[in-house]
């Protein structure tokens, strides 16, 4: 049971969400797959990279500096 | 008594060449308004004092200094006439300077890690000359300050960002992701301490792995789990006094436990809750205040989301129970880094959305999980 990799990841400042879209098949990788990226507000959903990859991790915002 | 004539004349000739090289850099760099130069002027000559107290204070100052290209640019011609242990101190500033307006993704590839801006523009692959052995760099998670990236092949890595140098932090530890978990792989799902000096990770029990290498603490004697099912997936609260982690309880089910790091005390949240009476309880993610956690609960092949006050005093439900069947069932949830939005996803890629609602409980908005490319 249990808890899966998380594919989620959000920009800092929380406009933005980017995950990883992975479908494995024999024939293939799916055509779908990809790194997409969602404007939250916006609703619209924007391909960043093809194929499969690893979970993406949006670079925080450095704030220690303050 | 020529020659010794023309090494001299050599030598003057290159350190006057190497006067004007550093005189042509500077006046390459145009000077700032005359505040900013005289706090920079300050600053810089605190960098050289002998007080290590009085020397981090200028770092904290430089760093807060820059806060365009123009100062960066300016710093990094003046600080040319250091010594070399104080021009790294400024290099390592104004490094973090760079990474943090670049604000980029980070995904892991066989055997190196890729960035990318939020655009998909500007890729750049950083080697981490480790082979993945087929299964991939996994979980990547940033440290707090951006400069650092953690990530799992088995073992434990972390590689710097500017400096492309990666340190395998299981060396010579006892925990190891290729050791044996009832068959598989051990998860360490490594998570950073808020002052990005320590990683917590999951390897037959609970560990705080130092980032410098200095050592790992185990948390075991203060976390108590039954029939074998070791404590999982742990998370530092954003105050990093506490770690979260599911605990298995003598109700044969995974319980949300808060672990207390001063008091080394173990609460577990959810074991009497009877606003959310399920089975077991996992995927939990702290809200960036602290006060609250979100989690999915299941039981009876139901699946739902429930979110619970951080000293497990409140509980509600998220979201209405929803048969796991796959299409609909609510999992994944993560909080927005304003505290604002829970953002979940459905458990089978093709039939899920991503679901987007206020910490409230209000549904704002659904997105397919994936585009039209």
């Amino acid at each position: 049971m249990g808890d899966s990799e998380c594919p989620l990841s959000w920009s800092p400042d929380s406009t933005k969400l980017v995950y990883r879209f992975a479908i494995a098949k024999k024939a293939g990788d799916d055509p779908r797959n990809g790194m997409y990226c969602v404007d939250v507000d916006a609703g619209k959903i924007e391909r960043l990279t093809k194929g499969v990859g690893g979970m993406p991790a949006w670079q925080p915002k450095v704030n220690e500096f303050k | 008594m020529r020659k010794p004539g023309r090494c001299i004349q050599a030598i003057l000739m290159g350190l006057i060449f190497l006067e004007v090289d550093a005189a042509a850099q500077e006046a390459s760099t145009p000077k700032l308004a005359d505040g900013d130069e005289r706090e920079l002027d300050s600053i810089l000559k605190r960098l050289k004092d002998q007080d290590i107290g009085v020397r981090e204070k200028a770092e904290e100052a430089l760093a807060a200094f820059i806060v365009n290209d123009a100062r960066a640019a300016r710093v990094d011609a003046l600080c040319r006439e250091f010594d070399l242990d104080c021009k790294e101190r400024v290099k390592r500033v104004t490094r973090g300077f760079r990474v943090k307006k670049q604000g980029r993704i980070a995904f892991g590839g066989p055997d190196k890690i890729t960035l990318i801006n939020a655009d998909g523009g500007d890729m750049k692959a950083i080697s981490t000359g480790i082979p993945d052995g087929g299964n991939g760099m996994s979980r990547l998670s940033w440290s707090p300050d951006a400069r650092k990236i953690a990530f799992q092949t088995g073992d434990l890595y972390v590689v710097d960002v500017a400096e492309e140098k990666t340190a395998n932090l299981t060396t010579g530890t006892k925990i190891s992701g290729k050791l044996s978990y009832y068959g598989f792989a051990e998860p360490l799902k490594p998570s950073w301490s808020p002052d990005g000096k320590k990683l917590l990770v999951e390897a037959d029990g609970l560990h705080v792995v130092d980032v410098e290498g200095r050592g790992v603490t185990r948390l075991e004697e203060s976390v108590t789990w039954h029939s074998g099912w070791g404590p999982r997936s742990p998370q530092w609260s954003p105050d990093g006094k506490r770690v979260l982690f599911m605990g298995y309880s003598r109700r044969n089910r995974y319980d949300l436990c808060v672990y207390e790091m001063e008091k080394g005390q173990t609460t577990n949240l959810t074991f009497d809750h009877a606003t959310i009476d399920d089975s077991h309880r996992y995927q939990a993610s702290w809200s960036p205040d602290g006060s609250e956690i979100v989690f999915v609960g299941r039981g009876d092949g139901h699946f739902g989301l429930c979110v619970i006050s951080a000293d497990g005093k409140k509980a509600r439900n998220l979201t209405e129970r929803t048969k796991g069947d796959g299409k609909g069932s609510e999992q994944q949830p993560m909080w927005s880094p304003d505290g604002r939005r829970i953002v979940f996803r459905g458990r089978r890629p093709e039939a899920s959305l991503l679901s987007f609602r206020h910490r409230s409980g209000r549904q704002e908005r659904e997105a397919p999980a994936r585009g039209n490319g």
